[in-house]
């Protein structure tokens, strides 16, 4: 059996990596920017895997930080989402276009 | 001592803060509906904190002996000053909330975050490792969004939350991204591994691959930090949490950012110091530029402070360009005092506008109008902030300028502290027009109200003691700071190859 | 019997990010969390991929599982409001799509031409998975080198949930 090449995970993680940041800079709902932000850091988990798996001094410690950062991720989801909520409940939409009250104080 | 003694007493800290922080919640679940829980809960907090800053004075004196190889801490003089940082900082945060927050629902879970989010910042000093450091810096910025959301009534709040909650998951994710290219390049997360393979992201200039690297990471930590361009939820967030809140934002999250920014940056990213200096360059030039020019024209007094705090995040940063240009103990002495001192100036700054807000309901130039004539004594600690913070002596701001532009000046970008200067004294407009506005304009009819907090004087003298005390230790101990900041400035370089 | 390999491991990274394109794109907030539930589980299998299946699992079960029921309850919780990918939506962004498209040249150039000519012995490594069971050595990592740091993160996930269970629940007038 042999692995596949290298190339093609990396390509992977970049083009999520590439949607990410296309969705963050582009995506209005509150929700789907913390979608876009997880496609960001699951492009980072493939790159940690990937190189961790290919590492020539077979230090596997790339894994152990995959493993941490779904955990974080996991925190990190449920912290936004309780904000998404309590936002919603104050302003009855959690678009970030119409956010705005701040600015005019 | 065994392996085992030797972690525990090198955690004795975090785990201090953390047994304080369960205690606050078992004491929140079983007496957090009386009213004597909002005095018994920041009390605890205190107790936690002052012992939690003996345990780090006590831990094991040879740093290097943690278990692990390499090991995943180091807990030196670094740490030590940045725990002690976190903990001053959290000193603040406790006493000016005790007023800020009574009126809330379970407090114990805000002292609770208050006290874990400083763990985090100890756990972000003491990291020599990716995993460790990242996980730090999740614990102290998780914690951050949910205390700026606290007030769920207030709309302001939530909006606060939201945004800084969006773009603080944003620079975590572009960050990860950036350390896993550096994995890739380096083959281990330890933070000092890159002297060892210096081939892919270049040996002493960085090629393209290590320039991407550095962008990223450069964008991960400058939303945290606040450096222009990365700046734009910094007024937004401040005006919108509870004062105390964005007091924990102006100093200890902000010190915590810092020791993110140099872990990163004076240890892994030290052979290709060539190619981030410039960026830092830039990036320091366009935050002192923008913090100070941009709060020439507000009204809010909180803005202003916002600002300002942009302005002296770009002041610190003079100290990364010179520590890679070569005045490494002076950059060094100038971060870490500039940090403390930030403590002093700006923890007695947002305590006075929190104060007025309670006197008057509102923290625009009008509300502190003839602050002098209802109250003082608030408005002296005040006035001494405000020139502190302008830089003039004998307070402790002068001497935090005075050591970052001498750094500037001893490594050769002579134009980054001329820029400095020039800045600071733009900086002067803004500061005299609140003392102006404070001492020679009659308050208006409405704003009479001279009730006075002896909280709130108790933490404004002793931070007013401690700035002016850190101004005459700077002139008199210099030797022993020079010293120090040396220890420092060696024990980072010790573990460059 | 590596082409086959790798063929799947092309038809899988496609779909993938045909998936993730779709949460971006479509236009119920529902549906962009069922299109990031096939994303990850694209995800998960390209750790299987790579060697460590165990990933996998976790990936399936936390993530897929966990996480996405969170962001399920969130969209309940906080309404619908449809968006629209057309012609529209192109000219107004266009900056920020070439961008996009940019970022993922540079970025793919950037990576093959550091990793594409590099020789790495990967190819071994996995090959001892066969014979010794790669999560074996991922354990033995976490539990004797990492010990001290999985700790932290029980109070990064203690701190969550403090943060949201005070922030999500409903507190009676004071």
């Amino acid at each position: 059996m042999t692995a596949i090449p290298i190339e093609y995970p990396l390509i992977l993680s970049s083009a999520l990596f590439s949607l990410g940041v296309f969705g963050v800079i582009t995506q209005k709902n509150a929700v789907r920017i913390l979608i876009a932000i997880e496609l960001i850091i699951n492009a980072a988990n493939i790159n940690f895997v990937t190189f961790a798996s290919y590492n020539p001094n077979a230090d596997i410690s790339g894994w152990v930080f995959a493993l941490f950062i779904i955990a974080v991720a996991a925190g990190e989801a449920a912290i936004g989402l309780a904000i998404f909520i309590n936002v919603f409940r104050n302003f009855g939409e959690i678009n970030v276009k119409h956010l705005f009250t701040l600015r005019e104080v | 001592m065994s392996e085992f003694q030797i972690v525990i007493q090198s955690f004795l800290p975090v785990y201090t803060l953390l047994f304080g922080a369960v205690i606050l919640l078992i004491l929140d679940w079983t007496i957090g509906k009386k009213p004597v829980h909002k005095h018994i809960m920041p009390s605890i907090s205190i107790i936690t904190l002052i012992v939690a800053g003996y345990m780090v004075f006590i831990r094991p004196k040879d740093p290097s002996s943690f278990p692990g190889n390499p090991p995943l801490f180091y807990f030196g003089e670094f740490y030590a000053y940045f725990s002690l940082l976190a903990i001053t900082a959290a000193f603040v945060i406790v006493l000016s909330a005790w007023k800020d927050m009574e009126l809330e629902l379970s407090l114990g879970v805000f002292y609770a975050l208050l006290l874990i989010a400083t763990a985090g910042i100890l756990i972000i000093a003491g990291a020599m490792n990716f995993i460790p450091l990242y996980v730090g810096f999740e614990v102290l910025s998780i914690s951050t969004y949910a205390m700026i959301g606290f007030k769920k009534k207030s709309r302001a709040a939530a909006e606060a939350s939201i945004k800084y909650f969006l773009l603080g998951a944003l620079a975590s994710g572009i960050l990860l991204f950036g350390i896993s290219l550096f994995y890739g390049a380096t083959h281990s997360l330890q933070l000092t591994s890159a002297v060892n393979v210096l081939n892919v992201i270049g040996t002493t200039k960085p090629n393209a691959y290590g320039l991407f690297v550095m962008a990223l990471l450069v964008v991960g930590v400058g939303f945290k930090i606040a450096a222009v361009p990365f700046h734009v939820w910094v007024p937004d967030v401040y005006k919108g949490s509870s004062l105390s809140v964005t007091n924990f934002l102006a100093i200890g999250s902000k010190a915590g950012g810092f020791a993110f920014v140099f872990k990163i940056f004076l240890l892994s990213l030290i052979t290709i110091k060539s190619g981030w200096a410039p960026v830092w360059a830039v990036l320091a030039i366009l935050t002192m530029i923008v913090g100070n020019l941009a709060a020439l024209p507000q009204v809010s007094v909180t803005r202003i402070l916002a600002y300002s705090s942009i302005a002296h995040v770009g002041y610190i940063l003079i100290a990364l360009v010179s520590y890679a240009h070569g005045a490494t103990e002076m950059a060094t002495i100038g971060a870490l005092y500039h940090l403390m001192a930030n403590i002093f100036m700006k923890g007695t700054a947002f305590t006075v506008v929190l104060i007025v807000v309670y006197q008057t309901g509102g923290d625009t130039l009008e509300h502190f109008k003839g602050l002098s004539k209802r109250d003082p004594l608030t408005t002296f600690f005040m006035t001494i902030a405000l020139l502190s913070l302008a830089g003039i002596p004998p307070f402790a701001g002068f001497f935090g300028k005075f050591f970052l532009f001498y750094s500037a000046v001893l490594s050769g970008d002579t134009y980054l502290a001329i820029i400095a200067i020039m800045m600071s004294a733009v900086s002067v407009f803004y500061y005299a027009r609140i003392i102006y506005v404070m001492y020679f304009q009659e308050p208006s009819e409405a704003n009479t109200e001279t009730k006075t907090y002896p909280r709130f004087f108790i933490l404004l003298f002793a931070l007013t003691i401690g700035n002016i005390a850190l101004f005459f230790g700077a002139l008199f101990l210099t030797p022993q700071l020079v010293e120090f900041g040396s220890k420092v400035a060696q024990e980072l370089a010790q573990f460059i190859i | 019997m590596g082409w086959f390999l790798e063929a799947n491991f092309i038809l899988i990274g496609i779909i993938t990010i045909l998936m993730a394109f779709g949460t971006l794109s479509t236009k119920k907030v529902m549906r962009a969390a069922a299109f990031l539930l096939l994303t990850l589980v694209g995800v998960a299998l390209t750790y299987l991929f790579l060697g460590f299946e165990f990933l996998m699992g976790i990936q399936i079960t936390v993530y897929a599982g966990g996480i996405l029921i969170l962001f399920l309850f969130s969209v309940l919780l906080t309404g619908h409001e449809e968006f629209k990918m057309d012609l529209e939506f192109a000219k107004e962004n266009i900056v920020q799509i070439l961008i996009s498209i940019l970022l993922f040249f540079t970025l793919t150039a950037l990576m093959l031409s550091i990793y594409g000519n590099y020789q790495l012995t990967g190819n071994e490594l996995v090959l001892q998975a066969q014979t010794k069971g790669l999560t074996q050595d991922f354990s033995v990592a976490l539990f004797s080198h990492f010990n001290y740091v999985l700790p932290i993160l029980g109070v990064l996930l203690f701190s969550a949930m403090l943060g949201s269970v005070k922030l999500v629940l409903r507190e009676e007038e004071l």
